[in-house]
């Protein structure tokens, strides 16, 4: 009897502690709104790289693709390694849109990331990237090496490059996921064939990935240089590889069909995203 | 307001002020913290803020759930402390009444205790009238008698008759290591007793040995030694008749074996213990019931007559017969036999009295000595003491003991002569003699009996002036234990008296155990004998080696 008086005022004051924490799980379900938008995001990233990495970027909004250009004396160091500086400043820039990308709602859906060396004989390297995968990292959905494996490379000799510190000589384009993809396909079947323990078995010729309208062609020429019993077979790498990347963007409304083709040996298949897999 | 008011005013609510300062200090400590708290949130990106809010839920699920463990956690200490007592109620419990179940019919002998329970039992049950008529209810009964005499038991059958809720404790739970512990016991003990009081109707409390915390308040040292059990006792008093506005069917029942005057006087007054009970041993009557009740509760056989067991345990407690009986029954199963017979509550009773055997081997020069010594007490025993009989002689050392001689009188004494007490220093004195008779000299083993001897000797000096030099008054009033002693009242002289009469005594009883015994030389020789011979000799034995010297019992005197 005593104890359920004892329990029932226990249980009024229980009442009135829940009421108050439904009212603080209302409140704080209301929504925040982002800090960074289309409009501001440039000006945010440059800001952020100068303010807190002392790094000048450009940067520009092209459709759905942001370009930071930062210019840099030189790219590569004397050991044919990335130059220290750069890969600091990459990696401080990769911060600077992380912050950005995780405090907005409307993102763009590619960054590329352009370095030059604009001193002695120019050039330019890229690094392109899904924002989406970028979001993923920042969280920790997807490990470094997950998403080093999904960003694009790229360098080349410009000589316009000489010189440019604000980044005129680039122009900025709208990326396309099938161009991505493109990349994506060709930077992976390359860095696969030349690296242990492929390499020991091929010797990789050439890789070309295209892409136009709905259309990605994948040619190689991927030789057998110490032929083995149960070796890869490159034609079946290429599909599985080119499978594999297409399911992660999921991008069967940008290709609808893809083309392997080997220019070793001649053969030729045209699959659907579906029928892609060997 | 003057300063000095000002002053006055600061120094009467000092505490205050340093409070309630603290807790503004406290108050805008918080709200510095909680204003830079939001204003680091708001300059979050929206992302960390996003982060911070979704956490919020989870949060505070945690949180819930946390606080709805501790607030059981602390609910149940909660309503331990303010129910059941908390740390005072270790170690007390309460027995329901069914499962006390002792009835009234169980409660065998104690005559004069059980009227006056009944009549306890009825103002108990019976309130209305009691209130009727202007009387008050009983609140305590104090019952006061040696050990084993059924005072617990009384207690029990109270409780079962009453129907009532019975809270039964011992006195020494009341004693803790922390100051205080023992008065906040008995605090949450009628604290629960109050509540049971409201719900049923109303509720015993037993407290066995409350002399552990009824005794005489003591002083105070300067360490505060004394302080806890003052406070103990204060406490009892208090929620016995305090300054209580409602009274409650609260009836406390204790039992003590010391004299009432031996504890504290304020217990003592009307409106605590209003009723003393004096549980005394069970008379011859009253011995044979038990004996009737007991053995009805075994496989006995139905020649045993209760009476002739009556008779042979004077002195008993009702707790010695239920152990006497229940050693009988041990014996029984120990030999694979059906029944208990005469035979077996005798081989008990040795037990009971004389205890088991001891695993002393004694060499023959020892066995002799003591054979002797025995004899000598056995042959005084018999042929001066007005009221006991030998009954059992034996060199089988018991309780540490290498041998001893059984007596037992024939019936109750309440008032020994002045020759009880010489026939027994005699006794306790004849072992020391056939030592010095046969040996030529005497060994330790007459410690025991020399001590027996010294107090009684001592005890007709100092208690019932039986002293030669006639000094009169019991001594015992000067005992320096006793708080109003004046030890320093006795003088030197009457010390030297004291002494002179009790040594006269002794060496009185000494000469005539002396004479006794020599001129029974044959007679200690042929027992001492037998005795070495048989190792024990049981009471017709005893009467046969008498007679066959031409010796009779001495007739008994009244006492």
């Amino acid at each position: 009897m005593r104890l359920l008086k004892y329990l029932k005022s226990m249980a009024k004051n229980a009442w009135k502690a829940l009421l108050i924490s439904f009212a603080l799980i209302f409140l704080s379900s209301c929504t925040v709104p982002s800090t960074y938008s289309r409009k501001n995001m440039q000006k945010a990233i440059r800001n952020i790289c100068k303010d807190e990495f002392n790094i000048l970027v450009r940067v520009r909004l092209s459709g759905e693709t942001i370009w930071v250009y930062a210019p840099f004396e030189k790219l590569i160091a004397e050991d044919g390694q990335w130059h220290e500086k750069v890969q600091d400043a990459w990696a401080k820039i990769f911060l600077a849109l992380g912050r950005v990308f995780l405090s907005m709602d409307d993102r763009p859906k590619f960054y590329c990331l352009l370095a030059s060396s604009i001193k002695e004989i120019g050039s330019d390297a890229y690094a392109i990237g899904y924002i989406p995968d970028m979001v993923k990292f920042n969280l920790g959905f997807i490990s470094l090496k997950e998403r080093d494996r999904r960003i694009v490379f790229l360098i080349f000799p410009n000589p316009n490059a000489v010189g440019d510190f604000y980044g005129t000589h680039i122009q900025e384009y709208d990326i396309s996921t099938g161009e991505f993809i493109a990349y994506l396909v060709r930077q992976n079947l390359e860095k696969k064939f030349n690296s242990p323990p492929l390499n020991k078995n091929f010797q990789l010729k050439k890789v070309f990935t295209h892409y136009w309208i709905n259309n990605l062609k994948v040619n190689f020429d991927i030789r057998t240089t110490k032929p083995q019993e149960g070796l890869t077979d490159p034609f079946d790498e290429a599909r599985r590889m080119t499978k594999e990347i297409l399911d992660i963007y999921n991008s069967s409304r940008d290709i609808a069909e893809i083309e392997v083709s080997n220019l070793l040996t001649g053969d030729v298949g045209i699959y659907t995203p579906e029928s892609l897999a060997p | 307001m003057t300063g000095k008011n000002l002053g006055k005013l600061i120094k009467l609510h000092r505490l205050k002020i340093v409070l309630i300062t603290l807790l503004l200090i406290l108050i805008s400590g918080v709200i510095f913290l909680l204003v830079i708290g939001v204003q680091q949130f708001i300059g979050l990106e929206s992302f960390y803020k996003r982060t911070t809010l979704a956490s919020i839920p989870f949060q505070m699920f945690m949180a819930i759930i946390t606080a709805i463990v501790f607030a059981s956690i602390y609910m149940s200490f909660h309503y331990w402390f303010m129910f059941g007592g908390g740390l005072t109620k270790i170690g007390q419990k309460k027995i329901k009444t069914a499962s006390v179940n002792v009835k009234w019919s169980d409660v065998i002998g104690m005559e004069s205790a059980k009227r006056e329970i009944a009549e306890v039992i009825s103002l108990i049950k019976d309130r209305t009238q009691l209130k009727r008529v202007g009387g008050k209810i009983i609140k305590g009964i104090l019952m006061v008698g040696l050990p084993g005499c059924g005072k617990t038991y009384l207690a029990k059958a109270l409780a079962t008759e009453t129907g009532l809720p019975f809270l039964a404790t011992v006195g020494s739970e009341f004693m803790g290591m922390f100051v205080g512990m023992g008065a906040a016991r008995l605090k949450s003990l009628f604290k629960e007793a109050r509540a049971l009081a409201e719900l049923h109707g109303g509720c015993l409390i037993f407290i066995d040995e409350i002399d552990t915390i009824a005794r005489p308040r003591v002083g105070v040292s300067g360490l505060g030694g004394g302080m806890s059990y003052n406070a103990t006792v204060n406490q009892l008093l208090t929620e016995m008749d305090g300054l209580r506005q409602s009274e409650n069917n609260i009836v406390i029942i204790a039992a003590t074996n010391v004299g009432e005057n031996e504890l504290d006087q304020a217990l003592m007054r009307a409106g605590r213990f209003d009723r003393k009970i004096y549980v005394s041993k069970p008379r011859l009557e009253d011995r044979k019931k038990l004996f009737e009740y007991y053995l009805s509760k075994t496989q006995s056989d139905p020649e045993i007559d209760s009476s002739v067991l009556a008779k042979r345990t004077v002195g008993f407690s009702p707790a010695d017969i239920a152990n006497m009986v229940r050693e009988a029954s041990l014996i029984v199963i120990r030999n694979r036999r059906g029944k208990v017979t005469y035979k077996d509550l005798s081989e008990a009773y040795d037990r009971v009295v004389f205890g088991l055997q001891s695993q002393i081997v004694l060499s023959e020069k020892e066995k002799e000595w003591t054979a002797y010594h025995e004899s000598g007490h056995a042959i005084i025993a018999y042929l001066t003491h007005p009221t006991d009989d030998v009954i059992k002689a034996s060199i089988i050392p018991h309780r540490g003991a290498l041998g001893y001689v059984g007596r037992r009188p024939k019936e109750e004494i309440y008032a020994p002569s002045r020759e009880w007490f010489m026939a027994n220093i005699k006794t306790f004195l004849g072992g020391y003699t056939a030592e010095r008779i046969k040996f030529k000299t005497t060994s330790s083993g007459v410690a025991n009996d020399f001590n027996a001897a010294l107090g009684l000797a001592h005890d007709m000096v100092c208690r019932y002036g039986m002293g030669e030099s006639g000094i009169l008054g019991n001594f015992d009033a000067l005992n320096p234990a006793l708080p109003y002693a004046q030890a320093s009242l006795l003088s030197e002289e009457t010390k030297r008296k004291i002494d002179n009469d009790v040594q006269k005594i002794l060496t009185s009883c000494l000469a005539e155990v002396s004479e006794i015994l020599n001129s029974e030389n044959e007679l200690l020789e042929y027992f001492a004998k037998e005795l070495l011979q048989k190792s024990e000799l049981e009471y017709d034995e005893i009467v046969e080696i008498f007679k066959k010297h031409g010796k009779e019992r001495l007739e008994s005197s009244p006492n």
